[in-house]
């Protein structure tokens, strides 16, 4: 940086601006303040003893701490295991839809085939059937197959989203053809041309894809809790319901619970967090 | 910024093949993970919709039924509470149903059809192990099909230390109404607790009703239960006390969001409240001194009842289990509700097994004299009232809970209300 110096008094134009940008600042930060405030209470509430969960006055500072609300989800059930298997079938769905949308989408986008119009329109049409209206004949379907408590019932299903083909598509479109083509004049195979060009260069939308498909697969609740039947192939969202005592409010142990379930979702966003602003840069830039 | 994306010289094809590779590993995982259903043939898979305080009597039942057996295990898969009877519903439709599972005694009609008859796998004797009055609740059609665990009905349970500040002798709580309005006029002109809330979760406001309805002479249903039977007088003077709680007496705030009661009583901010045999669990924690007495305190009361409901065992009928299977679930579900010490000592809930409650390991407890005697003496007097069974009960109840919620947060009038409940019932139930 420069070494410029700053005047005491900066003439009104700058005092202006500063106020102005000190006054922009405030609000940003206050309102991101505003959307981490559920987060802090939960994390206060986790924190607290029994008798301060229930206090009329909120404590946004637990006057007593505790852990014995994360002890007592970490003993009484088994987190370990549900986090596995939650981590198991978010990452396994996302990678397969990873790999098959953008498949779908390149040739969607890149490739000429007679029908490939029909195609996109039925996948987007399918976007109309609601979810729940599948539910019992794709049920049918699991158990007859034998996949009832087993991780492929919910990572099958889930890696069957048409949003993925949607949201790739609309990037690959903003992919120059001519980059595709020059590819191609150098020799490279259409195989080569989808794993050594386009996925490189769609890095920030693929990411955006990984994120919200692992962020969805990772909070589903209704359809785990239809298929996976054992307390041992459950995910954390169903197991941590699965906990709360029978009509007794126990908000200590949910909030520490549900404080454990969120912060791998916190971890990937982090790592991903770059390539997601990419993504939307390059979308609200583009087109 | 710079858009560092555009410069991608190609793909990485290590990266490309590890990520397949990973894939693949993920993919085999999977199949370690998933653990098959039904198992080896000597596993009796047993849902529950218990946790907290319950699902360690559970846990305990049936760790020592596990100790005991050789030849069959039990395998305890807690599920949602919420969502428990869905599941198990979607289960049985999709032809994977559970070896033993737990029913509310009147859930089973909605499920009967599809229950494995017990009348020919059981012995004459096995309805003498159980208290009368909880073992027909078992029955339906005069047929069997579940076996009593237990009853759990609703008490008045009260802060002995805000009866005390109020003036009010913490060991005589109320046992009418007027002794009711008297304690809670006291309590809210000299303390600042709220006196009473009759529904501390907000959303089960059936339960006593119905009890209270039987209480002022009405029936919730009429006797094939295709219709409300409370269209009348009294159940008004009912709804209108709903109202006047927080209205007209000024006991309690006009809120029926979730729990808000029930946080209440647990902060020690609310003096008397109306909750379930499974609260002894919860207050053995509490730091302020409390007692719990029969709520026989509704307005214009000339009988005295109280709401309550049976969990109980059921086997799900299944074509492809074996026999020898079947038979293990229905000896486990005997063995469960025949040793269920644990179910009274531990979470609280008035075992329905005679030996049970007459063995001294259940009287000696603390729980026999803080509340379970108290349960015991109402059951033994038929003071029991059971909401009835339908095909699906949410027809009656829902309306039910949620006008009288609405009553209760003073957004509906009583008349009003009572109007809106009967149709809706009526309509449903048609």
């Amino acid at each position: 940086m420069s070494t410029r110096t700053i005047p005491l008094v900066g003439n009104r134009k700058n005092t202006g601006e500063t106020l102005k940008m000190a006054g922009l600042y405030a609000f940003l930060y206050g309102t991101a303040f505003l959307f981490l405030l559920p987060y802090i209470w939960m994390m206060s509430t986790s924190l607290k003893t029994e008798q301060h969960v229930f206090s009329q006055v909120p404590q946004w500072i637990p006057p007593e701490i505790t852990f014995e609300w994360y002890i007592a989800v970490l003993t009484g059930a088994p987190m370990i295991q549900w986090f596995l298997n939650t981590l198991l079938i978010a990452g396994a769905t996302t990678v397969i839809v990873v790999v098959l949308n953008s498949m779908i989408a390149f040739s969607l986008t890149k490739l000429e085939w007679p029908g490939k119009r029909i195609v996109f329109g039925v996948i987007i049409a399918s976007f109309m059937v609601p979810v729940f209206a599948n539910m019992v004949p794709l049920f049918a379907l699991i158990s007859r197959l034998g996949l009832v408590n087993n991780p492929l019932a919910v990572i099958l299903p889930f890696s069957a989203m048409p949003i993925g083909v949607f949201l790739l598509v609309q990037f690959f479109r903003d992919l120059p053809d001519e980059i595709i083509e020059a590819a191609r004049l150098d020799g490279f195979s259409t195989f080569q041309i989808y794993y050594r060009i386009v996925l490189p260069l769609m890095k920030p939308a693929i990411a955006a894809l990984s994120l919200y498909t692992f962020v969805y697969t990772w909070n589903q609740f209704l359809w785990p809790l239809i298929v996976l039947q054992q307390e041992t192939a459950f995910t954390l969202p169903v197991g941590i319901v699965a906990m709360q005592p029978t009509q007794v409010f126990q908000p200590g142990a949910e909030m520490a619970g549900t404080l454990l379930a969120v912060l791998p979702l916190f971890i990937v966003f982090l790592i991903l967090q770059e390539h997601l602003v990419n993504a939307v840069q390059a979308q609200g830039t583009v087109g | 910024m710079v858009r560092k994306h555009w410069n991608g010289q190609g793909a990485d094809r290590r990266t490309f093949l590890k990520s397949v590779a990973t894939t693949g590993a993920v993919a085999s995982f999977a199949g370690c993970l998933g653990g098959g259903q039904g198992g080896d043939g000597s596993t009796i898979e047993f849902w529950t919709l218990f946790a907290g305080g319950d699902g360690d009597a559970m846990e305990a039942m049936v760790d020592a039924f596990n100790d005991e057996h050789d030849d069959f295990q039990i395998s305890r898969e807690r599920q949602p509470f919420e969502q428990y009877y869905d599941s198990l519903f979607t289960s049985m439709t999709g032809g994977t149903p559970p070896d033993l599972a737990v029913f509310h005694t009147n859930e089973l009609q909605r499920f009967v059809d599809t229950l494995t008859p017990l009348d020919d796998r059981i012995e004459s004797e096995t309805e003498s192990a159980y208290v009368e009055s909880i073992w027909n609740e078992t029955a339906l059609d005069g047929s069997h099909v579940a076996l009593p665990l237990d009853t759990h009905p609703n008490a008045l349970y009260y802060n002995k230390d805000i009866f005390e500040e109020a003036g009010l002798d913490p060991d005589s709580p109320p046992t009418n109404f007027e002794e009711l309005q008297h304690a809670a006029d006291e309590i809210t002109a000299n303390t600042d607790a709220q006196a009473f809330n009759p529904e501390p979760y907000g959303q089960f406001y059936s339960r006593q009703f119905a009890a209270w309805l039987k209480s002022v002479g009405s029936d919730f249903l009429n006797e094939d239960a295709t219709a409300a039977a409370f269209d009348n007088d009294e159940a008004l003077e009912l709804v209108e006390f709903y109202a006047d709680i927080a209205d007209a007496y000024g006991w309690d705030e006009p809120d029926a969001s979730n729990d808000r009661g029930n946080r209440a009583f647990r902060a020690g901010d609310l003096a008397m409240t109306i909750d379930g045999t499974w609260f002894y669990g919860v207050l053995r924690e509490a730091e302020y001194d409390w007692g719990m007495t029969k709520p026989f305190v509704a307005p214009g009361a000339t009988e005295q009842y109280t709401w309550a409901n049976s969990h109980a065992l059921a086997v799900p009928a299944n074509n492809s289990r074996s026999d020898e299977l079947t038979e293990a679930a229905v000896r486990a579900a005997e063995w469960l509700t025949q040793n269920s010490a644990e179910w009274g000592t531990v979470a609280g809930h008035m075992p329905a097994s005679n030996d049970v409650l007459d063995s001294g390991e259940l009287q000696n407890a603390d729980v026999w004299d803080a509340t379970l005697s108290t349960f015991f003496e109402m059951a033994d007097n038929d003071q029991l009232v059971y909401l009835p069974s339908t095909d699906n009960n949410d027809d009656y109840v829902r309306p039910v809970d949620q006008t009288l919620a609405q009553v209760y947060s003073q957004q509906l009038e009583p008349a009003d209300a009572l109007e809106e409940m009967v149709s809706t019932v009526n309509d449903n139930l048609s």
